[in-house]
């Protein structure tokens, strides 16, 4: 009942609990939080196991790599699923009040999540207990897929096929969607996180320099690609020498990269292709003509629309910001719950 | 030829810019195309979009597309034939979110009464006079007095009293309100009703192990026993006595199982992974919501009664609510 009146004054959330990026889409209001799936954790003193939280989301990441011994700043999703339960419930927790900012009444909103469609039953009720645990009145459970063809605006609807992958950081998820329904799904754990392990290791096996994993993320940003182009663009990093144990700097260009990352995106690109493989015939005659969508923080990188265009042979499209897809596209979802009830998608 | 075209189209441009109106998308991407001679065919092999699509989209026939693959067409058209994306793609309508259940055309769209800032203050305005409502009869002496005399009236006079003696199969037994050694509530679940602000401790809340044992005459109060001994169980969760004694739940395993006992204000009264053969016994204010991770091989007694919670069992785990009032769903 109380759980019920506070939430007449919480703001219904979209969340797309991602890897490495945590999205709130509060409606109304648009995108109301982007901060990375980061959480510090102070230790308790004498080697207790108290823990306290030090840091969340932006904060907490900017100490990734550079903390003390009693700080220890994690991941607490790894592959889209929950991997730390407690520290989860408290970061949605921190968030969930950081989008209501200071109120009389502790926020109780409905939440909406998005989950991987590989993602098990078992990972799915962490997911809807952790936000549960965090505040939520009601918890809604969608896969992302969906919600990412939503949010990019697929005509989902339609009596035709709709192709969508989502390029997360720690999963890909391919779907085919048509009449409000996933026909097909297939999430492959590779994502960004994986893109930026294989960085870390080309660098180490061809420079012998050890480089950390903001840094690998930066060289991605900056220099990475999917395809190779006409322009080679060049980044100075820094790193350990392993051989002499101190810091040295040197350059990679983005050819160097390319290679570095061509077993993660081949990954990718068995999933498409398999996907292609199992859509049934009429679906896949409409997604040959009319092609695939590309969201998450994946279809940032440089050319890999192309690549994929190239692998596959079918149009391949980036959708309008494709990092807010999913959040997006739950809170499309959390009105058209509002508007014709909960049975109108394929919800948990 | 297409290049001399094209010439004039720009020289046109910053002369007569005010008087003709500026091309259209479709035109612009085709006399860029055309001033690269660039065919069509290749564009069509480079993004792999069908050739009469991007005719259809040179001519502005734009209906039969969704917005976001229009978008996508254009954008990788303009990018090969040279053409800046973000003044192109301008010209396009945004790709809006689409109405995902266009297909239920028969269905009304329901809208909100009362959206926004109207629904809260109402809200606002019902809780106030509500709470106003609650102090003014916690105040008023004639309530208090009658609810402590019915109460007291009901343990020594009423055959319908809770009598201790009387029900030694009952998984909890409570003392009738007023009687001179019934046990103190729970602390933090303070039981709801009259009975609440009575000047003395009114009911009896055991410990888990010593819930069967609490039944012994011994313990109980005098005008207790005094009450007649033919009563049946049943008759121990009578309203008034449960509005006095405060709700309680036992739930019993057979088997290990993850449990989670909330009561009507949310706090956890339970919420750990219980072992085998124990008994959890918990009391505050109902509505008591309940998960059961191995929903089969635990029992639950609400108030002494078996509660059946089948129906709201989905394989193994149960999620479930106890003592809501009968008109809210039919569940107790």
């Amino acid at each position: 009942m109380f759980r019920r009146l506070r939430g007449l004054f919480s703001n219904d959330l979209s969340i797309d609990l991602g890897t490495a990026n945590t999205l709130i889409y509060a409606r109304g209001k648009g995108i109301v939080l982007n901060e990375p799936s980061v959480v510090a954790l102070r230790k308790g003193p004498d080697h207790s196991n108290h823990r306290s939280i030090a840091a969340v989301g932006t904060e907490a990441k900017r100490m990734l790599g550079r903390t003390p011994g009693n700080i220890m700043a994690m991941r607490p999703l790894k592959d889209g699923v929950i991997a730390d339960f407690t520290v989860t419930e408290k970061m949605l927790q921190y968030f969930i009040h950081k989008v209501h900012g200071d109120r009389f009444l502790k926020p109780s909103p409905r939440v909406l999540v998005g989950v991987p469609c590989g993602s098990t039953q078992v990972e799915r009720r962490a997911i809807r207990e952790s936000a549960s645990g965090a505040g939520a009145r009601g918890v809604y459970i969608i896969e992302e897929p969906l919600a990412a063809a939503i949010g990019a605006g697929l005509p989902v609807s339609d009596a035709s096929g709709s192709m969508v992958l989502d390029m997360g950081g720690g999963t890909s998820e391919v779907a085919l969607i048509s009449l409000n329904g996933i026909v097909y799904a297939d999430s492959v754990r590779i994502g960004g996180d994986r893109i930026v392990d294989a960085i870390v290791n080309y660098v180490r096996r061809n420079y012998g320099t050890l480089i950390g994993e903001a840094t690998a993320e930066r060289i991605k940003h900056t220099i990475g690609c999917a395809y190779p182009g006409d322009e080679v663009r060049e980044m100075e990093v820094r790193g350990r020498n392993l051989a002499e144990g101190l810091p040295r700097s040197f350059t990679l260009n983005s050819n160097e990269i390319l290679e570095a990352i061509q077993e993660p995106l081949s990954g990718i690109i068995t999933a498409v292709k398999t996907a292609l493989e199992k859509t049934p015939p009429e679906l896949a005659a409409d997604v040959s003509e009319r092609g695939m969508v590309l969201t998450g923080g994946g279809a940032l990188l440089r050319d890999i629309d192309r690549l994929l265009q190239e692998e596959t042979g079918i149009p391949v499209i980036v959708a309008e910001d494709p990092l807010t897809c999913v959040a997006r596209g739950g809170g499309r979802v959390l009105e058209l719950i509002d508007e014709l009830g909960p049975e109108v998608l394929s919800l948990e | 030829m297409a290049k001399r075209s094209d010439n004039k189209s720009l020289g046109n441009k910053p002369g007569s810019g005010g008087t003709s109106p500026p091309p259209s998308l479709g035109a612009r991407l085709r006399q860029a195309r055309e001033a690269r001679r660039i065919p069509i065919e290749n564009i069509a092999q480079r993004i792999r979009v069908p050739v009469a699509v991007l005719r259809a989209i040179e001519e502005d026939r734009l209906e039969g597309l969704a917005p976001i693959y229009v978008r996508g067409y254009v954008r990788a058209y303009a990018h090969i034939v040279g053409l800046g994306e973000d003044s192109v793609l301008a010209l396009l309508p945004s790709a809006e979110m689409p109405v995902v259940v266009t297909a239920r055309s028969g269905r009304l769209m329901r809208q909100n009464v009362m959206p926004g800032g109207g629904l809260k203050v109402a809200t606002l305005a019902v809780v106030v006079v509500l709470v106003g409502l609650t102090v003014a009869s916690f105040r008023s002496p004639v309530v208090d007095d009658a609810a402590i005399d019915a109460g007291l009236d009901a343990g020594v006079a009423e055959p319908e009293a809770p009598a201790v003696a009387s029900a030694p199969t009952a998984p909890e037994i409570r003392a009738a309100p007023g009687t001179a050694n019934g046990v103190v509530p729970h602390p933090e679940t303070p039981p709801a009703g009259p009975a609440a602000t009575a000047p003395e401790p009114a009911a009896t809340r055991p410990e888990p192990g010593t819930v069967a044992d609490a039944g012994a005459p011994p313990s109980s109060a005098p005008a207790a026993v005094e009450a007649p001994i033919e009563l049946s169980p049943t008759e121990l969760s009578q309203p008034d006595a449960l509005l006095a004694a405060g709700h309680k739940l036992v739930l019993e395993l057979d088997r290990e199982s993850w449990t989670e006992v909330q009561d009507a204000r949310g706090a956890k009264l339970y919420y750990a992974l219980a072992a085998a053969g124990q008994i959890i016994n918990v009391a505050g204010e109902p509505p008591f919501r309940v998960v059961l991770g191995n929903a089969p091989d635990v029992e639950v007694f609400y108030n002494g009664k078996p509660f059946d919670f089948t129906p709201w069992s989905h394989g193994r785990v149960a999620r479930f609510t106890v003592g809501a009032p009968p008109p809210a769903d039919g569940r107790q």
